[in-house]
């Protein structure tokens, strides 16, 4: 059953990579929406996501070998770039280059800094290396082991970022 | 009863308690044995279950997912020219080296049972294809042409796309992780822990089911005993009312109970029980021996005799009495005593007559002559003057005779006066002499004494007490042969603190039987004559009064009586 | 002169009764036992007219005194005085009268002379 819907999304991702855009693999989208309307977005570069606030999450992780020191800004950070007038923003659906996509609470954020990184060990991140971004959970602190939500929503890739707003 | 049931309980106790605490040691330890062994056992699948699940297979099935990809890929720019997105291109290798790093180097990958095999192969990949990927999206890559590359990527393409199609199928079929988890899972180890903890949990139940039945049916017995403990105080209570002793229990100075008997004697006495527990307790703090008391209610005397003792009843400190009303009995004993000194008297009424008679005879014989003197004429003074002296001297003998007379009718009264233990002798034996003549007994009076012998108390105790003694020893010799020798020896010896005196006769001894209860009240060897059997009885107790005490034994051929009484210390 | 034996153990009562006869011309002896009356008849060689003895005394009393007396030696008149006055002393034959003590002497002495009397000494 699993495989199944996976099949699907694998489909409904090749066509939407396929006919989209290649982005320069440094850049982040972001954007604000409120029940599918649009409120903001924003195309933002490696160098401004580097000037933002910068936050350090130093975990391992089921895909890399050692403990690796993680380095972006918050996703939280980036929520605030845009404030909506009236709401709050409730969480974020994060897509990667392949087509995966993942809704990150904000409770996530909020309780455990969940990073958008864009550079491991202080170095940029190729995209064979799961770059641009990486949006990264501090594993090695959180007290709950790291579960299949926890990891689902640690996605790599990362090309967009859109804010939900109630 | 209270005290056997603690003894019983403790001692019981100590054995049970031994085994409880076994019994209950080894299942509440087979609990937590088990619970440990069942909490590892479930933390161990947790993780188990937890870190399989996040599958080999799916990373797998990604690099498969992007390798046809990349291959679509290349095959739209082998296609044509204006298709080829070189951006896309090296997109696509980035990802797929990226997902067959994931394979080769991640925990995820590390799941897939034969992963080491590939992992060589997957590093050259992930090499060629991270390469390529960099070469496509630098700047400086636009002069080269992808044509060139084409085969060679439709060619790795090819490669990675079969060594995938390999790893997805081993992944698929072969979970390491799985394998654990079933293995886990049917983990045999679970079932004994299992087996244990619903081992233990039963036998506690069990066990405590056992125990409190246990306790109950000795919870019921302590009941019951209880129960027969109160009716056996009630059977008391019955049995105290039934005593015909009255009886009376008072704690702190009140009473907590009387026996019927007690009432009756109250009512009877016409007095309340607080006064007469007083009078006790007076009489007890004079002399804490006392048994007796009298006691004088609504004018009328009693005399009672009591005992006390202190118990513990039902808990508290509670002193007993036991009283006996001994008015009438007391009367009856000094009414007896008094019958007894009549008859004493009336068995000396011949002696007494006889004593009297002589002096009288004399006096009336002297008085007679005088008279005839006179009347014959011859005056003869002297003569006159003898027979009137001679009269004189019978009067002062007759005079001795009824004082001694009166003396022993007054011996209810308490005599302390010193006197001659010789003198009541010669009394005694002056008043017997007459009749121990007549019997033909040869009387034999032996004083060893140097000195008076002074004694104290009552005179005519000592002498009734002789007179008795000898009177005894007379009646002793009636119906033997007149030719026989009877012999009476009376001998007065004294220490420094104790006169003795000794009769001995020879009249043959007292019979065994009555040897040790000559002294006892009725008892007599003289029943056909009369004899009231308290005459020895008297003496006893009359010389014990003094201190003294009277004892009997048998010689060879008679009796021999031991009158001893502690001589007065006279200051020389 | 009549002859009289007077026997008491107790000798004040004998002495006076002796004394009483002995002024009133009787020849009176004064004995205090059954022995000494004995002896008196013995030593008296005549016969005696009258015994007066008491009853109750020590080793021999006045019946067996009066038992033991010969028909020969018999006085005229036998006599008994007692201070315990028994009936059965009145049963005893020869005993020709009892005196109860104490005694009024001459009525013994009046009694003892019409017994004589009445048997014609």
């Amino acid at each position: 059953m699993v495989m199944v819907r996976a099949n699907i999304r694998i489909v409904s991702a090749l066509i939407i990579s396929l006919s989209s855009l290649v982005v320069d693999a440094a850049e982040l989208h972001v954007s604000w929406v409120m029940k599918d309307l649009p409120l903001n977005e924003l195309t933002i570069s490696q160098e401004f996501i580097e000037s933002l606030v910068q936050s350090e999450i130093i975990t391992s992780t089921p895909w890399t070998q050692e403990i690796d020191s993680f380095i972006g800004p918050t996703l939280a950070t980036l929520s605030e770039l845009f404030l909506p007038k009236f709401g709050r923003i409730s969480g974020a659906t994060v897509s990667a280059l392949n087509g995966y996509s993942m809704f990150v609470p904000a409770e996530d954020w909020e309780a455990l800094n969940v990073i958008v990184a864009s550079r491991i060990n202080g170095a940029q991140f190729k995209i064979y290396d799961k770059g641009p971004f990486w949006v990264i959970y501090p594993l090695d602190e959180m007290s709950r082991p790291a579960d299949q939500i926890v990891l689902s929503r640690m996605v790599w890739h990362v090309s967009h970022v859109e804010f939900h707003v109630e | 009863m209270y005290l056997m049931l603690n003894f019983m309980w403790s001692k019981y106790e100590l054995k049970w308690r031994i085994y409880v605490t076994l019994v209950l040691s080894v299942l509440t330890a087979g609990l937590f044995v088990s619970t440990a062994v069942l909490f590892v056992q479930n933390n161990a699948q947790r993780n188990a279950l937890q870190g399989s699940i996040r599958s080999a297979g799916w990373v797998a099935y990604q690099a498969k997912l992007e390798s046809i990809k990349f291959a679509m890929s290349v095959e739209k720019c082998a296609v044509a020219q204006v298709l080829c997105n070189r951006g896309e291109l090296g997109l696509n290798a980035a990802i797929l080296a990226s997902r067959i790093a994931v394979l080769s180097d991640s925990e995820e990958g590390s799941q897939i049972a034969n992963i080491q095999e590939f992992k060589y192969d997957l590093r050259t990949f992930f090499a060629y294809f991270s390469a390529l990927s960099d070469d496509l999206l630098s700047q400086s890559s636009e002069n080269i042409s992808v044509d060139t590359q084409l085969q060679i990527m439709r060619s790795q393409s090819d490669s990675v796309d079969k060594l995938l199609s390999e790893i997805l199928k081993s992944a698929v079929l072969v979970n390491k992780d799985i394998t654990i988890r079933e293995q886990l899972i049917n983990n045999k180890s679970v079932e004994l822990a299992f087996l244990m903890l619903s081992a233990s949990s039963i036998g506690l139940v069990l066990f405590m089911a056992f125990e409190m039945k246990r306790r109950r049916r000795l919870l019921s017995e302590v009941f019951e005993m209880r129960r027969i403990a109160v009716e056996h105080g009630q059977e008391l209570m019955d049995l105290l009312d039934a005593i015909p002793v009255a009886i009376t229990l008072a704690s702190d100075n009140l009473t907590t109970y009387s026996n019927v008997a007690f009432k009756d004697l109250l009512s009877n006495f016409g007095c309340s029980n607080e006064f007469l527990l007083s009078e006790i307790g007076a009489a007890l703090a004079v002399d804490a021996r006392s048994t007796s008391l009298s006691l004088v209610v609504e004018g009328v005397a009693r005399n009672i005799s009591f005992m006390s003792n202190n118990v513990n009843w039902l808990g508290q400190s509670t002193a007993i009495f036991a009283i006996e009303d001994r008015t009438h009995a007391m009367d009856y004993e000094r009414q007896s005593l008094i019958s007894a000194r009549l008859m004493l008297l009336g068995e000396l009424a011949s002696s007494i007559a006889h004593e009297l008679n002589q002096p009288l005879a004399v006096i009336a014989a002297a008085a007679e002559n005088a008279i005839g003197s006179v009347a014959s004429g011859k005056l003869d003074n002297e003569y006159i003057k003898k027979k009137l002296q001679n009269i004189i001297r019978q009067v002062e003998r007759a005079d001795k005779v009824t004082q001694t007379i009166l003396d022993m009718a007054r011996q209810d009264r308490v005599q302390t006066e010193p006197f001659s233990v010789i003198k009541s002798l010669h009394v005694s034996i002056g008043f017997v002499s007459h009749q121990l003549r007549l019997a033909n007994v040869d009387v034999e009076v032996v004083i060893k004494c140097q000195t008076d012998c002074i004694v104290v108390g009552g005179p005519s105790v000592v002498e009734v007490a002789l007179l008795n003694i000898l009177l005894n020893a007379r009646d002793a010799f009636d119906g033997m042969e007149v030719q026989y020798q009877k012999k009476l020896r009376v001998d007065l010896q004294c220490t420094e603190e104790v006169v003795y005196i000794i009769i001995t006769d020879n009249a043959g001894g007292i019979k065994k039987e009555i040897l040790d209860k000559v002294f006892l009240p009725f008892v007599t060897s003289k029943e056909s004559s009369g004899g009231t059997g308290l005459g020895l009885a008297i003496a006893r107790r009359g010389i014990r009064s003094m201190g003294g005490d009277i004892n009997v034994q048998n010689t060879a051929d008679g009796a021999q009586f031991i009158l001893s009484l502690p001589l007065k210390r006279v200051f020389s | 002169m009549r002859e009289i034996i007077i026997c008491d153990d107790e000798l004040d009562v004998a002495v006076e009764l002796a004394e009483w006869f002995g002024r009133n011309k009787w020849g009176a002896v004064a004995v205090d036992s059954a022995e000494g009356v004995r002896r008196c008849i013995l030593e008296r060689k005549k016969s005696i007219d009258v015994i007066l003895t008491d009853v109750m005394m020590p080793r021999e009393d006045g019946v067996s005194l009066l038992c033991s007396i010969s028909a020969s030696d018999m006085p005229h008149v036998f006599c008994f005085m007692t201070g315990v006055y028994d009936s059965i002393f009145v049963r005893v034959p020869n005993c020709d009268v009892v005196f109860r003590k104490p005694l009024s002497l001459m009525q013994v002495e009046g009694a003892i002379k019409r017994i004589l009397s009445d048997k014609g000494v």
